[in-house]
């Protein structure tokens, strides 16, 4: 019987909500007009249905009916003044209404902040002194622009008191209400200390001249009403209040506030406060004071009087601090031409400039600095002159000053200047100086200045600026000029063009066809070496032809062969090196193979491992078998072990053979411990005498035991994605790679070694970046026996885990990895066990690691992880 | 994983001698006798760690490495996290001590005790959104320079006013946005900078999407947590543990969602890298996705686009790989923190010349840098002002996709243009006792 009591009671409560909301958004509507009566008749019943659950509305209930009225508000505010009054009145209704819970009054509060008008404030207003929604209706009423919201919250003050009170006093202050400043003063004289302390901040929030008295008074006074609020909290009010004033140009009342808040009995930092406000207000005038602190024994000051210096804005502030440099001396003077230099204004460079003149060395080198910041284009000779006598400083300003007409005033004096030095420094300025628009200067210096310094000095800036453009041009230079040095540097230009442009490719042509054109014997060799720094299948095989020749031209290209820069040459170099009866050229060939062969390129690891194994069975002399070590030393495949190890025996080759076991050990050492381990003992047993090998062979076992137990053999398919689904909620769609997924094939790829970090991590943004996506791992670990183990997962974000197809494990998570987060204990069978893992991104770090140990948390004996099949 | 250990380091090691134990062994010791190399105790930079949250007990951990800093107080309304906090720091400082004991570091329900203290010169400012402008204000009114937990401000008035005030006081303010003290975001940013893209015209910041949650029961508050505390400014609610802690992001009271919460990041780098800092948008527009239902209010899927007087557009969105993309007429650049990546490639090999715009510092970390600027009085690397530019540009966004509609904004007045509905979420009232 109580049940159906209070069944029917909420019955007629709903019933009686319902036909007050209902009639109201009805009030409303009518009172909007005839426009707004269109509506069907359904449609005012499903509204009036929305009003009706939003006013029983309660937290940790249902929102669809708010998230309803909220699409009215905004469709409303789109809808012009009458729609937005009429959904305002429904909402001052619920606000008003004695059905509605306190949850939909202070939802409809809310929304009034943003719909709210004048028609609003008196449902708003009442209340102010309830408790539980005055905060709401200030949430409001202080955004509501009108003055009748204003005009509620002071008569409120008259109906309140405590914190209510403070809150409508915190309101009128955010409001900046200049009318309440009169009624909130008269209120200190009786306010407790909370209530004066919110007075005393609202004045200085307000901020108007009327304010500023009232504080003024107070601070004077400190007697009664003052003395309720700390100091400093009344000198933070009048420092607001100064700002503010400021910045509407009441200076003289600001002026007074900021001098206020500086004088003697505030703590320092309010004091220095004042003072900035002053130097901000008033640049010119106080210049002279704050520099003067530049050297106060109390580091607050010295260290407020740089910081206003360096940002207090303006040309006449900067004319007024660097007009005192001459007066200054010893440390207030360098001190003012470091705070001076940092405000980096050119308007002070005359007076630093006059500075250099004088006899102090130290006074001297700071301006030469502080040209870097405020020097312009008169500056530049004399910093030039400065650098060829060997200043770093003035070689430093040179390329660091930044108004815009200095690179044409370098390039200018590049051509004009009469000392050989001084051009010099001017052309190595415009390539620090990124100078692309004076290539042309610089590529005339370079072909016609009488000097080589100069002209090398030319060809290196053009090698950092010119672009392919310039290609041809500085081909000639290279081709043309005989001195060794210079050539060098022009070779070094060219192909630093080559590289900056991009295509590589596309600037080898130009070169062939000058190597073809080339006419003289003498241009041949430096267009050989260019295409040798370049690299590619077509400079190979131009370059190919000359291996034979004889003289300075069959030099260059083997030189250029064997230290050939890209990996796709390997295979021509080591055929080139089987079949060549030359020795000399078989040399070349062979290091230029194990060079290339050595470098990240398109081939696997198994395929660099065979290659190597040729060149090994090639190698006939030990000079080449030792190359051939070094190269096999950066291999990152477990096979490097086994040929590395194969040269142990012979003397001549074992100090080489060891160096690369333990320097692909360290390598390998993540994913193949045992191995790893293995070739560390044969190394170190082969030569238990050397330092080198014995400290590579440390570290290597030192990183194997970082990875013990972790998983760090992984394949990986992925990312997956799904339409308008984020990386919450992609953990619970499954694709092709789990159990139960959808059909579809699958590429799995093994998990490359950038991707793995210690300890175990491993890093899938290496492997493929994405966000609001999934990946899948999987492994394959095989047991000795039966055996039950703890898996200590981490993951960045979520993750699910399957063992031999069971779901083991699942966390639906946005977090970082920290390893071992989640520990899970799983029965492994004899044999061999699938390990599949689905790691989950939202974004950011995107990251897993599985460690596996026994029950009690140590090494499990018997386990091995291999590739999965 | 092995199936056998036949020798280990250690053996090794010993089976070797000194001769090679010796780097091995010296790493170790300067781990744990770092203290030997900090200032005395009166020459030490004294910090008090606000909000001892994840974020703060992170934030705390950086701080305990460098010498200089001493930790003398924590302030949570947690009992739990400010414990946790404190003992962390006491155990740190425990190394140095002849006893293995160290019991210096107070811990306080109300970060208003700790500011009072004339004795602590710095703060970390970790706490949930919703009271950043009030503890930053109040340090900085206490004269504490701060470390400031991003994103920055809860509305774009509170962070007006937050730097400001930092200002006022001359206080050294570094933002944690730490993608700015990282060498790949460094070297984006700085080959933008100096246009090596040429004119930029769009910037693309892919930014996680939001979750959404079941409507919460509510729950008693845990004992030792001092709830009305932590809601502080915000309305009155009643307790759930969804609504606490890691949780508030997801909700608009405390936070902006994911919009802020890497907003604060990626459009920060964005900004950087164009030389925006300082200025912000002329108008935002997008459309974004807010949960009809549950506890969780703030934007699941979004893309918003902010255009700037130079004609370059902003796209913030969680359709688009988690980093920040500069597209420009000589090519584009990517970065995230798992990459860096440049088309054409070359454009990564670019050299920044000396009189180019750098943008690193050389203090090792985000927080060293702090530190470094608190003792020269220097700007930091994340300076307030330009976390406030920042965290507007996504505040805006919110604003745009809450009121479905373009809003214009006036970078220099920071004032929306003729636009009064706008500008009345410009800010928020907080609840008594509670002003800035």
């Amino acid at each position: 019987m109580k049940n159906i009591d209070n069944s029917m009671k909420q019955w007629l409560k709903r019933g009686a909500i319902a036909a007050t909301i209902a009639g109201a958004l009805l009030v409303s509507t009518a009172h909007a007009g005839v426009e707004t009566l269109r509506g069907s008749a359904v449609a005012e019943a499903t509204q009036a249905d929305v009003w009706k659950r939003a006013a029983e509305y309660e937290p940790g209930t249902s929102r669809v009916a708010l998230t309803e009225i909220e699409g009215l508000v905004r469709e409303a505010l789109k809808g012009g003044p009458r729609r937005s009054k009429r959904v305002a009145m429904g909402l001052a209704r619920l606000v008003e209404s004695g059905e509605a819970t306190t949850a939909a009054r202070s939802f409809a509060c809310r929304q009034l902040a943003r719909i709210g008008s004048k028609e609003s404030v008196p449902a708003l207003a009442g209340l102010l002194t309830d408790a539980s929604l005055a905060h709401m209706a200030r949430y409001a009423l202080q955004r509501i622009p009108d003055e009748e919201a204003g005009d509620a919250l002071r008569d409120a003050l008259g109906q309140t008191d405590g914190v209510l009170r403070i809150g409508i006093i915190n309101s009128l202050g955010a409001r900046r209400d200049r009318s309440a400043v009169s009624i909130v003063s008269d209120l200190l004289v009786e306010a407790d200390r909370d209530t004066a302390v919110a007075i005393i901040e609202m004045l200085g929030e307000v901020g108007d001249k009327s304010a500023a008295r009232v504080l003024t008074q107070l601070a004077d006074a400190r007697g009664a009403t003052g003395a309720k609020a700390p100091t400093d909290l009344l000198a933070d009010a009048v420092l607001r209040c100064a700002d503010t004033l400021a910045s509407e140009a009441s200076v003289t009342v600001a002026r007074d506030l900021y001098a206020l808040a500086g004088r003697e009995g505030h703590h320092t930092h309010v004091r220095i406060a004042g003072l900035r406000g002053l130097a901000h207000l008033q640049p010119v005038e106080t210049a002279p004071v704050v520099a003067d602190l530049l050297t106060s024994a109390d580091p607050a000051w010295s260290g407020a009087a740089r910081q206003l210096i360096v940002e207090v804005g303006g040309a006449e502030a900067t004319l007024a601090y660097a007009g005192l440099l001459a007066a200054a001396d010893g440390e207030q003077r360098l001190l003012l031409i470091e705070a001076i230099a940092e405000r980096g204004d050119p308007n002070a460079a005359p007076e630093v400039m006059a500075l250099m003149l004088g006899e102090d060395r130290e006074v001297i080198t700071a301006a030469i600095r502080a040209l870097g910041s405020v020097g312009d284009d008169s500056c530049v000779s004399s910093l030039a002159l400065l650098a060829s006598a060997g200043s770093e400083d003035a070689r430093h300003s040179l390329s660091s000053m930044r108004t815009p007409n200095v690179n044409a005033a370098i390039g200018a004096a590049l051509l004009t200047e009469p000392v050989s030095e001084v051009r010099v420094e001017l052309a190595l300025a415009l390539g620090a100086r990124r100078a692309t628009e004076q290539v042309k200067a610089l590529l005339t210096a370079a072909k016609d200045d009488k000097f080589r310094d100069v002209r090398m000095a030319a060809i290196s800036s053009i090698g950092t600026l010119a672009g392919p453009e310039h290609l041809s041009e500085m081909l000639v230079i290279a081709t043309e000029v005989t001195d060794r040095k210079e050539a060098a540097s022009a070779i070094d230009a060219v192909v630093a063009i080559g590289e900056r442009a991009g295509d590589v490719d596309a600037c080898t042509g130009p070169v062939i066809a000058s190597l073809v054109m080339a006419g003289e014997q003498s241009r041949i060799p430096p267009l050989l070496r260019i295409l040798g720094r370049f690299g590619g299948e077509r400079a190979l095989v131009a370059v190919s032809r000359y291996v034979y020749a004889e003289g300075e031209t069959g030099a260059a290209a083997r030189e250029a062969i064997a230290q050939w820069p890209d990996a796709v040459a390997a295979e021509t170099l080591l055929d080139l090196a089987g079949r060549t009866t030359d020795p000399a050229v078989r040399q070349a060939a062979f290091r230029g193979f194990v060079g290339t062969a050595s470098k990240p390129g398109g081939r696997s690891p198994e395929a660099t491992v065979k290659l190597f194994r040729q060149s090994l069975e090639l190698a006939q002399s030990d000079e080449l078998k030792k190359c051939a070590l070094e190269g096999i030393a950066s291999l990152s495949h477990p096979d490097a072990l086994f040929l590395a190890g194969s040269h142990l025996q012979s003397e001549a080759t074992r100090r080489e053979a060891a160096l690369a076991l333990v320097t692909v050990a360290h390598t390998v050492g993540d994913r193949h411990q045992d191995a790893a381990r293995g070739a560390v003992e044969r190394a170190v047993k082969a030569c238990p005498e050397d330092d080198e090998i014995r400290r590579r062979a440390g570290a290597a076992l030192d990183r194997i035991e970082r990875f013990e137990d972790y998983v760090t053999i992984w394949h990986f398919a992925g990312p997956y994605k799904k339409k308008d689904t984020d990386g919450t909620a992609i953990f619970g769609v499954a694709f092709p790679p789990e159990p139960g997924g959808p059909e579809g094939e699958v590429e799995w790829r093994e998990v490359p070694g950038v991707a793995i970090v210690e300890p175990g991590k491993i890093d899938l943004n290496k492997i493929e970046g994405a966000s609001n996506t999934c990946g899948y791992l999987r492994t394959r670990i095989v047991a000795e026996k039966g055996c039950t183990a703890k898996l200590e997962i981490g993951s960045d974000d979520g993750v699910i885990v399957w063992l031999n197809g069971e779901r083991v494990h699942a966390k639906n998570a946005m977090r970082g990895l920290s390893l071992g987060s989640d520990v899970v204990n799983v029965e492994l069978r004899e044999g061999e066990n699938e390990l599949l893992l689905k790691i989950t991104q939202g974004g950011g770090g995107w990251e897993a690691a599985v460690r596996i140990r026994s029950e009690a948390g140590e090494h499990l004996d018997g386990i091995q992880v291999v590739h999965p099949r | 994983m092995s199936q056998r250990r036949t020798l280990t380091r250690r053996q090794f090691v010993q089976r070797a001698g000194a001769t090679i134990a010796a780097p091995y062994v010296l790493p170790s010791l300067a781990t744990a006798t770092s203290g030997l190399q900090r200032p005395p105790a009166n020459y030490r930079i004294t910090m008090g760690i606000v909000g001892c949250g994840g974020m703060g007990r992170g934030d705390l951990g950086q701080f305990l490495r460098i010498p200089e800093v001493q930790v003398v107080a924590v302030a949570d309304p947690d009992i739990v996290q400010r414990t946790a906090a404190q003992k962390s720091a006491e155990a740190r400082y425990a190394e140095e001590t002849a006893s293995g004991t160290y019991k210096g570091c107070a811990s306080y329900n109300d970060f208003r005790e700790l500011l009072a203290r004339d004795d602590i010169d710095t703060i970390v400012q970790a706490t949930p959104d919703h009271w950043h402008a009030l503890v930053v204000t109040k340090a900085a009114r206490a004269g504490k320079d701060i470390y400031g937990q991003k994103p920055l401000s809860l509305t774009i008035q509170q962070g007006r006013v937050m730097s400001d005030t930092v200002a006022r006081y001359g206080r050294v303010f570094q933002t944690g946005s730490q993608q700015r003290s990282g060498g790949q975001f460094q070297k984006a940013c700085e080959l933008v900078r100096n246009g090596r893209l040429g004119k930029v015209h769009t910037v693309t910041c892919g930014l996680p999407g939001g979750s959404t949650t079941k409507n919460q029961p509510t729950l008693p508050v845990p004992d030792g947590f001092d709830y009305d505390l932590w809601l502080g400014p915000a309305p009155a609610e009643p307790y759930c543990d969804q609504r606490t802690h890691w949780n508030f992001r997801w909700i608009l009271d405390y936070s902006g969602g994911q919009v802020t919460d890497w907003g604060a990041h990626h459009i920060d780098i964005a900004h950087w890298g164009l030389g925006l800092a300082r200025t912000g948008p002329i108008s935002v527009e997008g459309v974004g996705e807010f949960p009809e239902d549950g506890l969780w209010d703030a934007a699941t899927n979004y893309r918003f686009v902010a255009k700037y007087e130079t004609g370059v557009e902003i796209v913030c969105t969680n359709k688009f790989e988690n980093g920040v993309k500069w597209e420009g007429e000589n090519g584009w650049i990517f970065v995230s923190r798992g990459r860096i990546d440049a088309g054409p490639k070359s454009l990564l090999d670019e050299q920044i010349g000396a009189g180019e715009i750098r943008l690193t510092h050389a203090d090792g970390s985000h927080h060293k840098n702090f530190i470094e600027c608190v003792k020269t009085r220097r700007e930091p690397i994340a300076p307030i002002e330009e976390a406030h530019r920042t965290i507007t540009v996504a505040h805006l966004g919110n604003i745009a996709m809450q009121l479905g509609r373009k809003v214009e904004w006036d970078p220099r007045k920071e004032r929306f243009k003729d636009d009064p509905q706008s500008e009345r979420m410009r800010d928020r009232a907080m609840r008594e006792p509670w002003r800035l």
